[in-house]
């Protein structure tokens, strides 16, 4: 490989990674760079340090520190309540309003429309001994790191959350938005393109965990990329006991009205555009996660004028005879939702039912918006001529 | 769907106990608003910490090198957080308030560590505190990391793993935007090659 013609100082290169040089200088460079086979490999070597970063996983155990942290915090409460402001309207009354708006939550949590109402997991007929009797469900589950692993971190790969796990006994049920290509919604009247507010370097996840804007779904089609789909995962923690899943189910943990019209997009790991450098940062082909093979696939279409409670049950497409869970082993599925055709923000939660009528539910999904008029935004219509150079940032265009 | 009185006292219950209320002792009634506030506000505190312990523990883990020491430090992070969390739950910069403790905790510990392991170090083995034996037992890239300035450390992978921008990073950590851009530049190159040297490349 030649040596840059132009002797590039590295300090000008790494700025320029970090999207920190004047626009007339990256400019200029951009045009250097696209000739320059001594700066691209340069760059290559920050790209393959950044991945070799993001990379590495914490070892920490985080069922550790939170046992650790509540300790702490209990031990600290009774300075805490001292301190607190007494505050009049959480009277008695309110209190009990917290407690039934609790009660409700988690009783949304563990039922399902369509199932027999016991929430406890039991094991099939001829194991007992190894359900605890006083487990609650709880989306904080008590798993080792070590069981963490063996459940969730194949093939998911890191990517479910504790948070998105729930336990009773037994089994490990996660529940996770599946849409490899979720929707966003954008402000209405706008022409230009649209500048992309989520993290980049964390495959704008925003759009993921419905941190910044809801998702939004505005055909659901069956079994397409735009479907409102429900990835799955449950595990048998059990060492003795197998397990068989009966049927699978979906519950609308919580609606609420919307009216009016939204502009949506596809998903900007596959369509967005940066604003000054096109070779590199973006990941291409899509950023949805891989869930590797599926045990289950199962359909479901909320009737019309379903609302918060309302559960349907799926039909399975999949061979049922692979729902049978081993000791130590898991499934992964995946449910294809029709939701009602009313506007409004959706959030679902899955439900398992097992041989014997046991039933586990699931950690609801961040909301889904659905509204039957929407404008769509696609990468595809977009040019770079019509993205503003500066400030750097992902851009998509409206067709 | 209907429930026997037995399944909902069980849930009740449960409900109760989830909340750390005790079952057999209700309250005062004037403690009763502010226990309740309490456990509605410590619920929250435990989603809280789920959404945002494994980018807090694995920066820490980065940052020191070290699991025991990373352990300690989310533990603290998130206590902090628990301190303040009635005012900093629902601000929009939650994450930068929560690096930048994370932040500050890393930088404090390796200043104690460092001086501590120092000495002690060099009492009992004259010249074993090179700091490429200290830490032979980690893999290549973290060595390679913990071989950076902390600073350094500290910029390279908000800007790079945890996606802050430069004038983020500036402000998290009360530097210049130059100073960010010189830490980047040192980080990556003092990286780059000692990356390539231990993998014999360079």
């Amino acid at each position: 490989m030649n040596p840059c013609a132009l002797n590039i100082p590295t300090e000008t290169l790494s700025a320029f990674y970090s999207h920190l040089l004047p626009d007339d200088e990256r400019a200029a460079l951009e045009a250097h760079i696209a000739d320059c086979a001594a700066c691209r490999y340069h760059l290559a070597a920050y790209a393959a340090i950044r991945h070799v970063l993001r990379r590495q996983r914490s070892p920490v155990d985080a069922e550790t520190v939170w046992r650790r942290l509540d300790d702490q915090i209990i031990m600290k409460r009774g300075s805490f309540m001292f301190q607190a402001p007494k505050i009049a309207w959480l009277s008695g009354l309110a209190l009990f309003a917290v407690v039934v708006i609790a009660f409700v939550a988690v009783f949304a949590l563990q039922s399902s429309h369509h199932t027999t109402p016991i929430t406890i997991v039991s094991p099939t007929p001829t194991g007992t001994a190894t359900m605890a009797p006083t487990a609650t469900a709880k989306p904080v589950p008590t798993l080792t790191a070590q069981q963490f692993d063996a459940c969730f971190g194949v093939p998911s790969d890191g990517v479910i959350q504790r948070n998105e796990i729930v336990r009773i006994g037994d089994i490990a049920l996660a529940s996770k938005i599946a849409t490899v290509l979720p929707l966003r919604m954008l402000p209405e009247g706008a022409t230009s393109p649209y500048r992309l507010t989520g993290d980049p370097s964390n495959n704008f996840a925003s759009s993921f965990v419905g941190e910044a804007d809801p998702l939004v779904n505005p055909t659901q089609p069956n079994q397409n990329p735009y479907a409102s789909k429900l990835y799955f995962q449950i595990c048998n923690l059990s060492t003795s006991t197998t397990y068989h899943v009966s049927t699978v189910g979906a519950t609308i943990s919580r609606f609420t009205s919307y009216s009016g019209s939204l502009n949506v997009a596809s998903h900007p790991c596959s369509e967005s555009y940066y604003s000054s450098a096109t070779h590199q940062d973006i990941e291409t082909g899509g950023c949805g996660w891989a869930t590797g093979p599926l045990n289950i696939i199962a359909n479901a279409t909320f009737p019309p004028g379903s609302t918060t409670g309302m559960g349907v049950t799926g039909v399975m497409t999949k061979d049922t005879t692979k729902t049978t869970m081993a000791p130590g082993k898991f499934l992964t599925g995946m449910f294809y939702i029709t939701l009602p055709s009313t506007p409004g923000t959706y959030s679902v939660s899955p439900t398992v039912q097992f041989d014997g009528g046991s039933t586990i539910s699931g950690v609801p999904i961040p909301p889904y918006i659905y509204a039957p008029v929407a404008h769509v935004w696609d990468g595809k219509a977009c040019t770079n001529v019509s993205i503003p150079a500066s400030p750097p940032a992902y851009y998509i265009c409206r067709n | 769907m209907s429930l026997s009185s037995a399944h909902l006292r069980e849930r009740w219950q449960l409900v109760m106990a989830s909340m750390r209320i005790p079952p057999e002792q209700p309250a005062a009634r004037s403690d009763a608003g502010v226990q309740a506030h309490d456990a509605v506000l410590h619920q929250e505190f435990e989603a809280f910490f789920w959404r945002y312990e494994g980018i807090i523990s694995r920066y820490l883990w980065q940052m020191v090198g070290d699991q025991a020491a990373a352990t300690d430090l989310c533990q603290e992070t998130f206590f902090r957080a628990w301190r303040h969390f009635a005012r900093i739950k629902d601000h929009p910069q939650v994450r930068s308030w929560l690096y930048r403790v994370a932040t500050n905790l890393a930088m404090t510990h390796r200043q104690h560590q460092a001086m501590h392991l120092q000495s002690t170090l060099d009492d009992l083995y004259p010249g074993a505190s090179d700091p490429g034996r200290r830490i032979a037992d980690h893999d290549l890239v973290t060595r390679t990391l913990q071989a950076l300035p902390p600073k350094h450390r500290s910029v390279l992978l908000l800007f790079d793993v945890y996606g802050h921008s430069g004038s983020e990073i500036a402000e998290m950590l009360g530097m210049s935007i130059n100073a960010v851009k010189m830490a980047l530049h040192r980080a990556r190159e003092q990286f780059r090659r000692e990356y390539l040297r231990e993998e014999g490349l360079e």
